[in-house]
Protein backbone atom coordinates (compact mmCIF):
# COMPACT_ATOMS: atom_id res chain seq x y z
CA UNK A 1 0.00 0.00 0.00
CA UNK A 2 1.39 3.44 -1.12
CA UNK A 3 0.16 5.20 1.57
CA UNK A 4 -2.42 2.87 3.70
CA UNK A 5 -3.09 5.65 7.03
CA UNK A 6 -4.33 8.19 4.11
CA UNK A 7 -6.84 5.64 2.94
CA UNK A 8 -8.14 4.32 6.18
CA UNK A 9 -8.49 7.94 7.43
CA UNK A 10 -10.14 9.13 4.13
CA UNK A 11 -12.55 5.94 4.25
CA UNK A 12 -13.83 6.39 7.58
CA UNK A 13 -13.98 10.35 6.63
CA UNK A 14 -16.57 9.17 4.48
CA UNK A 15 -18.15 6.76 6.29
CA UNK A 16 -18.76 9.54 9.29
CA UNK A 17 -19.93 12.15 6.23
CA UNK A 18 -22.85 9.40 6.11
CA UNK A 19 -24.03 10.38 9.71
CA UNK A 20 -27.45 11.60 9.61
CA UNK A 21 -27.90 14.36 12.36
CA UNK A 22 -28.36 12.67 15.49
CA UNK A 23 -32.09 12.17 17.32
CA UNK A 24 -30.83 12.86 20.97
CA UNK A 25 -33.44 12.78 24.39
CA UNK A 26 -31.47 15.27 25.94
CA UNK A 27 -34.16 15.88 28.63
CA UNK A 28 -34.50 12.11 29.29
CA UNK A 29 -30.57 11.89 29.32
CA UNK A 30 -30.38 14.27 31.68
CA UNK A 31 -33.18 13.03 33.72
CA UNK A 32 -32.61 9.06 33.53
CA UNK A 33 -28.68 10.31 34.46
CA UNK A 34 -29.40 12.29 37.22
CA UNK A 35 -31.71 9.55 38.70
CA UNK A 36 -29.45 7.12 38.62
CA UNK A 37 -26.91 9.56 41.32
CA UNK A 38 -29.53 10.43 43.53
CA UNK A 39 -31.88 7.16 43.89
CA UNK A 40 -29.07 4.60 43.12
CA UNK A 41 -31.42 1.71 44.74
CA UNK A 42 -33.99 2.11 42.77
CA UNK A 43 -34.50 -0.25 40.07
CA UNK A 44 -33.86 0.83 36.35
CA UNK A 45 -37.41 -0.20 35.45
CA UNK A 46 -39.11 2.14 37.64
CA UNK A 47 -36.42 4.89 36.91
CA UNK A 48 -37.04 4.46 33.13
CA UNK A 49 -40.38 4.38 33.66
CA UNK A 50 -40.84 7.76 35.31
CA UNK A 51 -38.56 9.34 32.46
CA UNK A 52 -40.63 7.90 30.09
CA UNK A 53 -43.73 9.10 31.24
CA UNK A 54 -42.49 12.90 31.56
CA UNK A 55 -40.00 12.45 28.54
CA UNK A 56 -40.26 15.35 26.04
CA UNK A 57 -38.24 14.36 23.00
CA UNK A 58 -36.03 17.13 21.86
CA UNK A 59 -33.88 17.33 18.21
CA UNK A 60 -30.74 18.40 18.71
CA UNK A 61 -29.73 22.01 16.99
CA UNK A 62 -26.49 20.81 16.52
CA UNK A 63 -24.07 21.48 13.49
CA UNK A 64 -25.70 19.35 11.64
CA UNK A 65 -28.95 20.25 12.40
CA UNK A 66 -28.54 23.48 12.14
CA UNK A 67 -26.93 22.72 8.42
CA UNK A 68 -30.17 20.27 8.00
CA UNK A 69 -32.39 23.37 8.29
CA UNK A 70 -31.02 25.45 5.14
CA UNK A 71 -32.63 22.18 3.50
CA UNK A 72 -35.50 24.05 2.18
CA UNK A 73 -36.36 23.02 -1.92
CA UNK A 74 -36.15 20.40 -4.25
CA UNK A 75 -33.62 22.62 -5.95
CA UNK A 76 -31.05 23.06 -3.61
CA UNK A 77 -30.82 19.39 -2.59
CA UNK A 78 -30.95 17.87 -6.87
CA UNK A 79 -28.11 20.81 -6.90
CA UNK A 80 -25.92 19.38 -4.22
CA UNK A 81 -26.69 15.58 -5.74
CA UNK A 82 -25.40 16.87 -9.26
CA UNK A 83 -22.13 18.32 -7.37
CA UNK A 84 -21.61 15.66 -5.79
CA UNK A 85 -22.22 13.19 -8.43
CA UNK A 86 -20.02 15.52 -10.94
CA UNK A 87 -17.00 15.43 -8.55
CA UNK A 88 -17.08 11.39 -8.47
CA UNK A 89 -14.31 9.43 -8.83
CA UNK A 90 -15.98 6.38 -10.64
CA UNK A 91 -14.52 3.44 -12.52
CA UNK A 92 -14.13 4.19 -16.21
CA UNK A 93 -15.57 0.51 -18.04
CA UNK A 94 -14.64 0.02 -21.23
CA UNK A 95 -16.33 -1.89 -23.87
CA UNK A 96 -15.76 -6.12 -23.05
CA UNK A 97 -16.33 -5.44 -19.43
CA UNK A 98 -19.06 -5.36 -16.70
CA UNK A 99 -21.02 -2.78 -14.68
CA UNK A 100 -21.47 -4.40 -11.13
CA UNK A 101 -23.77 -3.15 -9.29
CA UNK A 102 -25.20 -4.16 -6.02
CA UNK A 103 -28.27 -3.25 -3.93
CA UNK A 104 -30.71 -4.70 -1.33
CA UNK A 105 -34.55 -4.13 -2.78
CA UNK A 106 -37.82 -4.71 -1.26
CA UNK A 107 -40.08 -5.24 -4.00
CA UNK A 108 -43.82 -5.91 -4.15
CA UNK A 109 -45.93 -9.22 -5.71
CA UNK A 110 -49.91 -9.00 -5.69
CA UNK A 111 -52.31 -11.81 -6.53
CA UNK A 112 -54.90 -9.79 -8.03
CA UNK A 113 -58.90 -11.18 -7.31
CA UNK A 114 -61.03 -9.05 -10.07
CA UNK A 115 -59.38 -5.50 -9.56
CA UNK A 116 -58.49 -5.57 -6.58
CA UNK A 117 -55.29 -7.41 -4.58
CA UNK A 118 -55.92 -10.29 -2.79
CA UNK A 119 -52.45 -11.06 -1.67
CA UNK A 120 -49.68 -8.87 -1.59
CA UNK A 121 -46.05 -9.15 0.01
CA UNK A 122 -42.86 -7.47 -0.08
CA UNK A 123 -39.56 -9.35 -0.61
CA UNK A 124 -36.51 -8.78 0.53
CA UNK A 125 -34.04 -9.34 -1.74
CA UNK A 126 -30.18 -9.26 -2.20
CA UNK A 127 -29.43 -8.08 -5.57
CA UNK A 128 -26.05 -8.27 -7.67
CA UNK A 129 -26.38 -7.41 -11.23
CA UNK A 130 -23.64 -7.73 -14.04
CA UNK A 131 -24.71 -5.43 -16.78
CA UNK A 132 -22.15 -6.24 -20.41
CA UNK A 133 -21.27 -2.71 -20.69
CA UNK A 134 -21.24 -2.82 -24.75
CA UNK A 135 -24.64 -5.09 -24.26
CA UNK A 136 -22.71 -7.17 -27.07
CA UNK A 137 -22.43 -9.95 -24.30
CA UNK A 138 -25.07 -11.37 -22.16
CA UNK A 139 -24.87 -10.13 -18.32
CA UNK A 140 -25.86 -11.82 -15.18
CA UNK A 141 -28.20 -11.33 -12.24
CA UNK A 142 -28.09 -12.95 -9.04
CA UNK A 143 -31.31 -12.58 -6.64
CA UNK A 144 -31.37 -13.63 -2.88
CA UNK A 145 -34.76 -13.40 -1.32
CA UNK A 146 -34.23 -13.52 2.28
CA UNK A 147 -37.52 -12.45 3.86
CA UNK A 148 -41.43 -11.74 2.69
CA UNK A 149 -43.19 -9.43 4.30
CA UNK A 150 -47.02 -9.07 3.75
CA UNK A 151 -48.55 -5.59 3.25
CA UNK A 152 -51.24 -4.47 6.41
CA UNK A 153 -54.22 -5.08 4.51
CA UNK A 154 -53.16 -8.16 2.21
CA UNK A 155 -55.01 -11.87 2.81
CA UNK A 156 -52.89 -14.45 4.15
CA UNK A 157 -51.61 -17.38 1.73
CA UNK A 158 -48.76 -17.73 -0.75
CA UNK A 159 -45.37 -15.67 -0.77
CA UNK A 160 -42.36 -15.57 -2.96
CA UNK A 161 -40.15 -18.88 -2.42
CA UNK A 162 -36.70 -18.14 -0.40
CA UNK A 163 -33.32 -18.94 -1.87
CA UNK A 164 -30.53 -17.75 -4.28
CA UNK A 165 -31.48 -18.06 -8.05
CA UNK A 166 -29.16 -16.77 -10.99
CA UNK A 167 -30.65 -14.98 -14.34
CA UNK A 168 -28.94 -13.92 -17.46
CA UNK A 169 -29.69 -10.96 -19.15
CA UNK A 170 -29.79 -11.58 -22.63
CA UNK A 171 -27.46 -9.71 -25.02
CA UNK A 172 -28.46 -7.36 -27.65
CA UNK A 173 -30.55 -8.44 -30.55
CA UNK A 174 -32.13 -11.19 -28.24
CA UNK A 175 -35.23 -11.98 -26.80
CA UNK A 176 -36.12 -10.13 -23.94
CA UNK A 177 -32.91 -7.90 -23.77
CA UNK A 178 -33.17 -5.15 -21.99
CA UNK A 179 -33.53 -1.47 -23.30
CA UNK A 180 -30.59 0.28 -25.06
CA UNK A 181 -30.54 2.98 -22.21
CA UNK A 182 -28.83 -0.03 -19.88
CA UNK A 183 -26.21 0.19 -21.83
CA UNK A 184 -23.01 2.02 -20.59
CA UNK A 185 -21.74 2.76 -24.15
CA UNK A 186 -24.86 4.11 -24.83
CA UNK A 187 -25.13 6.20 -21.96
CA UNK A 188 -22.15 8.03 -22.54
CA UNK A 189 -23.78 8.99 -26.33
CA UNK A 190 -25.83 11.43 -24.39
CA UNK A 191 -26.18 15.03 -24.09
CA UNK A 192 -24.80 15.98 -20.91
CA UNK A 193 -26.02 19.68 -20.58
CA UNK A 194 -29.61 19.69 -18.99
CA UNK A 195 -31.82 21.34 -21.73
CA UNK A 196 -30.72 18.98 -24.04
CA UNK A 197 -30.68 15.54 -22.27
CA UNK A 198 -34.40 16.95 -20.77
CA UNK A 199 -35.34 17.02 -24.58
CA UNK A 200 -34.05 13.58 -25.22
CA UNK A 201 -35.85 12.25 -22.37
CA UNK A 202 -39.26 13.67 -22.83
CA UNK A 203 -38.85 12.68 -26.40
CA UNK A 204 -39.38 8.90 -24.96
CA UNK A 205 -42.75 8.27 -24.36
CA UNK A 206 -43.96 4.70 -24.37
CA UNK A 207 -47.46 5.55 -23.04
CA UNK A 208 -49.59 4.91 -19.92
CA UNK A 209 -48.08 7.59 -17.81
CA UNK A 210 -48.00 11.14 -18.30
CA UNK A 211 -44.63 12.70 -19.64
CA UNK A 212 -43.60 14.11 -16.25
CA UNK A 213 -44.51 11.05 -13.98
CA UNK A 214 -42.28 9.19 -16.85
CA UNK A 215 -39.28 11.53 -16.74
CA UNK A 216 -39.05 10.73 -12.94
CA UNK A 217 -39.41 7.09 -13.52
CA UNK A 218 -37.31 6.41 -15.89
CA UNK A 219 -34.26 9.00 -14.22
CA UNK A 220 -35.41 7.20 -10.96
CA UNK A 221 -34.59 3.29 -13.08
CA UNK A 222 -31.32 4.68 -14.77
CA UNK A 223 -30.06 5.96 -11.26
CA UNK A 224 -31.16 3.44 -9.69
CA UNK A 225 -30.02 0.26 -11.84
CA UNK A 226 -26.92 1.30 -13.57
CA UNK A 227 -23.72 3.42 -13.40
CA UNK A 228 -23.94 6.58 -14.88
CA UNK A 229 -21.10 8.64 -16.52
CA UNK A 230 -20.55 11.72 -14.06
CA UNK A 231 -21.59 14.37 -15.77
CA UNK A 232 -24.54 12.35 -17.28
CA UNK A 233 -25.23 11.78 -13.94
CA UNK A 234 -25.35 15.52 -12.28
CA UNK A 235 -27.10 16.14 -15.52
CA UNK A 236 -29.89 13.59 -14.81
CA UNK A 237 -30.08 15.77 -11.24
CA UNK A 238 -30.49 18.69 -12.92
CA UNK A 239 -33.43 17.66 -15.20
CA UNK A 240 -34.93 15.73 -12.47
CA UNK A 241 -35.00 19.13 -10.64
CA UNK A 242 -37.08 20.71 -13.81
CA UNK A 243 -39.62 18.17 -13.42
CA UNK A 244 -43.09 19.98 -11.71
CA UNK A 245 -44.39 18.00 -8.43
CA UNK A 246 -41.47 17.36 -6.46
CA UNK A 247 -41.06 18.15 -2.68
CA UNK A 248 -38.46 17.27 -0.18
CA UNK A 249 -39.16 14.71 3.40
CA UNK A 250 -36.81 15.84 5.36
CA UNK A 251 -35.99 12.43 7.18
CA UNK A 252 -36.82 8.98 5.13
CA UNK A 253 -34.82 5.64 5.63
CA UNK A 254 -33.99 3.35 2.55
CA UNK A 255 -34.22 -0.30 2.07
CA UNK A 256 -30.76 -0.55 3.57
CA UNK A 257 -31.70 1.07 7.08
CA UNK A 258 -29.98 4.53 5.64
CA UNK A 259 -31.47 7.40 6.80
CA UNK A 260 -31.28 10.29 4.04
CA UNK A 261 -32.99 13.63 2.94
CA UNK A 262 -35.78 12.67 0.21
CA UNK A 263 -37.36 14.04 -2.85
CA UNK A 264 -40.03 12.82 -3.68
CA UNK A 265 -43.01 13.24 -6.23
CA UNK A 266 -46.69 11.75 -6.36
CA UNK A 267 -46.96 9.31 -9.63
CA UNK A 268 -49.58 7.17 -10.97
CA UNK A 269 -52.43 10.20 -10.62
CA UNK A 270 -51.48 10.82 -7.36
CA UNK A 271 -51.98 7.57 -5.65
CA UNK A 272 -48.28 6.99 -4.97
CA UNK A 273 -45.13 9.26 -3.99
CA UNK A 274 -42.12 8.11 -5.18
CA UNK A 275 -38.84 9.10 -3.45
CA UNK A 276 -35.07 9.17 -4.18
CA UNK A 277 -33.40 9.03 -1.19
CA UNK A 278 -29.65 10.91 -0.55
CA UNK A 279 -27.08 11.44 1.91
CA UNK A 280 -27.78 14.60 4.12
CA UNK A 281 -24.42 15.42 4.58
CA UNK A 282 -22.90 14.15 1.07
CA UNK A 283 -25.38 14.09 -0.83
CA UNK A 284 -24.82 10.53 -2.50
CA UNK A 285 -27.80 9.07 -3.98
CA UNK A 286 -28.52 6.21 -1.46
CA UNK A 287 -31.54 4.18 -2.63
CA UNK A 288 -35.32 5.03 -3.28
CA UNK A 289 -38.79 4.07 -2.42
CA UNK A 290 -42.63 3.75 -3.61
CA UNK A 291 -45.50 4.88 -1.08
CA UNK A 292 -48.74 4.91 -0.84
CA UNK A 293 -50.43 8.35 -1.14
CA UNK A 294 -54.04 6.92 -0.66
CA UNK A 295 -55.13 3.89 0.94
CA UNK A 296 -55.40 1.25 -1.42
CA UNK A 297 -57.86 -2.38 -0.78
CA UNK A 298 -55.64 -5.39 0.13
CA UNK A 299 -52.34 -2.93 -0.04
CA UNK A 300 -52.62 -0.24 3.10
CA UNK A 301 -53.40 2.43 4.08
CA UNK A 302 -51.47 6.20 2.96
CA UNK A 303 -47.83 5.61 3.62
CA UNK A 304 -47.45 2.15 2.66
CA UNK A 305 -44.05 1.19 1.73
CA UNK A 306 -44.83 -0.60 -1.83
CA UNK A 307 -41.39 -0.76 -3.41
CA UNK A 308 -37.57 0.74 -1.63
CA UNK A 309 -34.28 -0.28 -3.04
CA UNK A 310 -30.67 0.57 -1.63
CA UNK A 311 -27.82 1.11 -3.65
CA UNK A 312 -24.83 -0.68 -2.18
CA UNK A 313 -22.00 -0.69 -4.51
CA UNK A 314 -21.25 -0.26 -8.00
CA UNK A 315 -18.33 -1.41 -9.75
CA UNK A 316 -16.48 -2.84 -13.02
CA UNK A 317 -15.44 -6.26 -13.55
CA UNK A 318 -13.70 -7.46 -16.22
CA UNK A 319 -15.43 -11.08 -16.33
CA UNK A 320 -18.73 -12.73 -15.06
CA UNK A 321 -18.80 -15.22 -11.99
CA UNK A 322 -18.72 -18.59 -12.27
CA UNK A 323 -22.23 -20.32 -11.10
CA UNK A 324 -23.83 -23.42 -10.32
CA UNK A 325 -26.02 -23.35 -13.69
CA UNK A 326 -23.43 -23.04 -16.15
CA UNK A 327 -23.39 -19.41 -16.61
CA UNK A 328 -20.72 -16.99 -16.78
CA UNK A 329 -17.35 -17.15 -19.23
CA UNK A 330 -19.74 -19.93 -21.54
CA UNK A 331 -22.87 -17.87 -21.25
CA UNK A 332 -23.72 -18.11 -25.18
CA UNK A 333 -24.69 -15.18 -27.21
CA UNK A 334 -28.50 -15.31 -26.19
CA UNK B 1 -27.64 24.83 40.88
CA UNK B 2 -29.22 21.82 39.24
CA UNK B 3 -30.33 24.15 36.97
CA UNK B 4 -27.67 25.97 35.65
CA UNK B 5 -26.18 22.29 35.52
CA UNK B 6 -29.07 21.36 33.39
CA UNK B 7 -28.57 24.13 30.68
CA UNK B 8 -25.17 23.85 30.60
CA UNK B 9 -25.62 19.87 30.19
CA UNK B 10 -28.46 20.35 27.08
CA UNK B 11 -25.81 23.25 25.50
CA UNK B 12 -23.17 20.98 25.36
CA UNK B 13 -25.17 18.02 23.83
CA UNK B 14 -26.92 20.84 21.50
CA UNK B 15 -22.94 22.05 20.53
CA UNK B 16 -21.35 18.76 20.06
CA UNK B 17 -23.67 16.07 19.26
CA UNK B 18 -23.30 16.92 15.51
CA UNK B 19 -19.11 15.80 16.04
CA UNK B 20 -20.01 13.15 18.36
CA UNK B 21 -22.82 11.58 16.18
CA UNK B 22 -19.87 11.11 13.36
CA UNK B 23 -17.69 9.40 15.82
CA UNK B 24 -20.26 7.13 17.19
CA UNK B 25 -21.31 6.19 13.55
CA UNK B 26 -18.04 5.17 12.32
CA UNK B 27 -17.76 2.49 15.59
CA UNK B 28 -21.34 1.49 15.05
CA UNK B 29 -21.76 1.75 10.75
CA UNK B 30 -25.54 2.24 11.36
CA UNK B 31 -27.10 5.44 12.08
CA UNK B 32 -29.82 4.01 15.08
CA UNK B 33 -26.89 1.90 16.94
CA UNK B 34 -25.01 5.25 16.55
CA UNK B 35 -27.82 7.40 17.89
CA UNK B 36 -28.59 4.65 20.85
CA UNK B 37 -24.76 4.87 21.94
CA UNK B 38 -24.33 8.76 22.12
CA UNK B 39 -27.88 8.30 24.28
CA UNK B 40 -25.93 6.15 26.43
CA UNK B 41 -22.76 7.76 26.68
CA UNK B 42 -24.95 11.38 27.44
CA UNK B 43 -27.18 9.83 29.72
CA UNK B 44 -23.89 8.39 31.72
CA UNK B 45 -22.20 11.96 31.22
CA UNK B 46 -25.78 13.60 32.94
CA UNK B 47 -24.54 11.15 36.00
CA UNK B 48 -21.31 12.40 36.58
CA UNK B 49 -21.82 16.30 35.34
CA UNK B 50 -20.52 17.55 38.37
CA UNK B 51 -16.99 15.83 38.26
CA UNK B 52 -16.89 16.11 34.10
CA UNK B 53 -18.74 19.54 33.29
CA UNK B 54 -15.11 21.19 32.37
CA UNK B 55 -14.69 17.98 30.40
CA UNK B 56 -17.34 16.18 29.40
CA UNK B 57 -16.45 15.84 25.71
CA UNK B 58 -13.30 13.83 26.46
CA UNK B 59 -15.77 11.73 28.95
CA UNK B 60 -18.53 11.04 25.99
CA UNK B 61 -16.04 9.72 23.94
CA UNK B 62 -14.19 7.38 26.32
CA UNK B 63 -17.61 6.12 27.26
CA UNK B 64 -18.60 5.65 23.80
CA UNK B 65 -15.51 3.46 22.88
CA UNK B 66 -15.60 1.76 25.67
CA UNK B 67 -19.37 0.83 25.60
CA UNK B 68 -18.67 -0.45 21.91
CA UNK B 69 -16.06 -2.65 22.74
CA UNK B 70 -18.28 -3.69 25.46
CA UNK B 71 -21.31 -4.74 22.99
CA UNK B 72 -18.79 -6.13 21.16
CA UNK B 73 -17.68 -8.63 23.81
CA UNK B 74 -21.60 -9.52 24.93
CA UNK B 75 -22.36 -10.00 21.72
CA UNK B 76 -19.18 -11.90 20.47
CA UNK B 77 -20.71 -15.23 20.50
CA UNK B 78 -24.39 -13.77 18.49
CA UNK B 79 -22.43 -11.94 15.68
CA UNK B 80 -24.45 -11.90 12.65
CA UNK B 81 -23.26 -13.61 9.64
CA UNK B 82 -21.72 -10.88 7.29
CA UNK B 83 -23.20 -10.52 3.66
CA UNK B 84 -21.84 -13.12 1.12
CA UNK B 85 -19.72 -11.30 -1.72
CA UNK B 86 -19.84 -12.89 -4.82
CA UNK B 87 -15.99 -13.82 -6.10
CA UNK B 88 -15.30 -10.96 -8.74
CA UNK B 89 -12.31 -9.44 -9.60
CA UNK B 90 -11.77 -5.40 -9.91
CA UNK B 91 -10.85 -4.42 -13.34
CA UNK B 92 -7.46 -2.76 -13.97
CA UNK B 93 -9.20 0.67 -14.80
CA UNK B 94 -7.47 3.81 -15.04
CA UNK B 95 -8.83 5.31 -12.11
CA UNK B 96 -9.95 3.09 -9.41
CA UNK B 97 -10.14 6.11 -6.45
CA UNK B 98 -13.69 5.80 -6.01
CA UNK B 99 -13.80 1.74 -6.24
CA UNK B 100 -10.54 1.32 -3.72
CA UNK B 101 -12.87 4.06 -1.07
CA UNK B 102 -15.66 1.65 -1.34
CA UNK B 103 -13.70 -1.38 -0.84
CA UNK B 104 -11.82 -0.24 1.87
CA UNK B 105 -15.02 1.26 3.61
CA UNK B 106 -16.70 -2.53 3.10
CA UNK B 107 -13.63 -4.11 4.49
CA UNK B 108 -13.61 -1.28 7.54
CA UNK B 109 -17.27 -2.37 7.97
CA UNK B 110 -16.53 -5.87 7.87
CA UNK B 111 -14.28 -5.47 11.32
CA UNK B 112 -15.24 -6.65 14.69
CA UNK B 113 -16.51 -3.03 16.59
CA UNK B 114 -13.33 -4.09 18.73
CA UNK B 115 -10.27 -3.82 16.03
CA UNK B 116 -12.65 -0.85 14.40
CA UNK B 117 -12.54 1.29 17.55
CA UNK B 118 -8.88 0.90 17.66
CA UNK B 119 -8.08 2.24 13.98
CA UNK B 120 -11.11 4.55 14.53
CA UNK B 121 -9.20 6.03 17.56
CA UNK B 122 -6.03 6.04 15.49
CA UNK B 123 -7.04 6.67 12.14
CA UNK B 124 -10.09 8.75 12.49
CA UNK B 125 -8.87 11.23 16.24
CA UNK B 126 -5.35 10.54 15.28
CA UNK B 127 -4.41 9.52 18.66
CA UNK B 128 -1.01 8.60 19.65
CA UNK B 129 -1.15 4.20 21.20
CA UNK B 130 -0.32 5.79 24.71
CA UNK B 131 -3.76 7.40 24.25
CA UNK B 132 -5.83 5.14 22.65
CA UNK B 133 -4.73 2.48 25.17
CA UNK B 134 -6.10 5.30 28.13
CA UNK B 135 -9.49 5.50 26.63
CA UNK B 136 -10.11 1.74 25.84
CA UNK B 137 -8.46 0.78 29.50
CA UNK B 138 -5.96 -1.30 27.79
CA UNK B 139 -2.34 -2.00 27.42
CA UNK B 140 -0.12 -0.27 24.95
CA UNK B 141 1.10 -3.49 23.36
CA UNK B 142 -2.53 -4.69 23.24
CA UNK B 143 -3.44 -1.22 21.12
CA UNK B 144 -0.72 -2.73 18.66
CA UNK B 145 -1.95 -6.58 18.14
CA UNK B 146 -5.16 -5.24 17.78
CA UNK B 147 -3.91 -2.27 15.31
CA UNK B 148 -1.84 -4.98 13.38
CA UNK B 149 -4.47 -7.55 13.12
CA UNK B 150 -6.89 -5.29 12.18
CA UNK B 151 -4.82 -3.78 9.24
CA UNK B 152 -3.98 -7.67 8.50
CA UNK B 153 -7.16 -8.14 8.04
CA UNK B 154 -8.23 -5.60 6.09
CA UNK B 155 -5.74 -6.05 3.62
CA UNK B 156 -6.46 -9.49 3.59
CA UNK B 157 -10.38 -8.09 2.71
CA UNK B 158 -9.20 -5.96 -0.17
CA UNK B 159 -6.48 -8.50 -1.87
CA UNK B 160 -9.75 -10.72 -1.97
CA UNK B 161 -11.68 -7.81 -3.15
CA UNK B 162 -9.23 -7.66 -6.14
CA UNK B 163 -7.22 -4.85 -4.82
CA UNK B 164 -3.81 -6.11 -4.20
CA UNK B 165 -1.57 -3.79 -1.88
CA UNK B 166 0.33 -1.93 -5.31
CA UNK B 167 -3.08 -1.33 -6.62
CA UNK B 168 -4.45 0.70 -3.80
CA UNK B 169 -3.69 3.80 -4.01
CA UNK B 170 -4.70 7.18 -1.85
Amino acid sequence: MSNPDQQIKTALQDLADEAGPPRIEVDDAWRTGRRRTRFATITSAVAVATAISAGLLTVLPGARNAHEHTIRTVAYVLDRAARTAGRSGQPLPHSGQYIAVTSLARSMTEEMSGSQAARAWLTLERRKIWWSVSNRKPGLGWYDAVRNDRLPWSGPGATTPLGVSWLPIPAQGCADAPPVRFTYQFLTTLPTEPAKLRAWIYSHKDGGQSADDQAWTDISDLLGTMLTPPRLTAALFRVAATIPGATVVPHVTDAAGRSGVAVARVIQGATQNDELIFNTSTYRLLGGRTELNVSEPGLGPPGTVIQAWALLHKTVVSHLPRHAHGHGRTASHC
Amino acid sequence: MDDSARTEFAGFAAARSGALIRVAYVLTGDQHAAEDLLQTALTKAAARWGRIHTAPEAYVRQVMYREQVSWWRRRARHRETTMAELPDRASAVPDISAETRLSVQQALRALPPGKRAVLVLRYFEDLPEAQVASILGCSVGTVRSQTHKALTQLRSALASAGLTSTEVRS
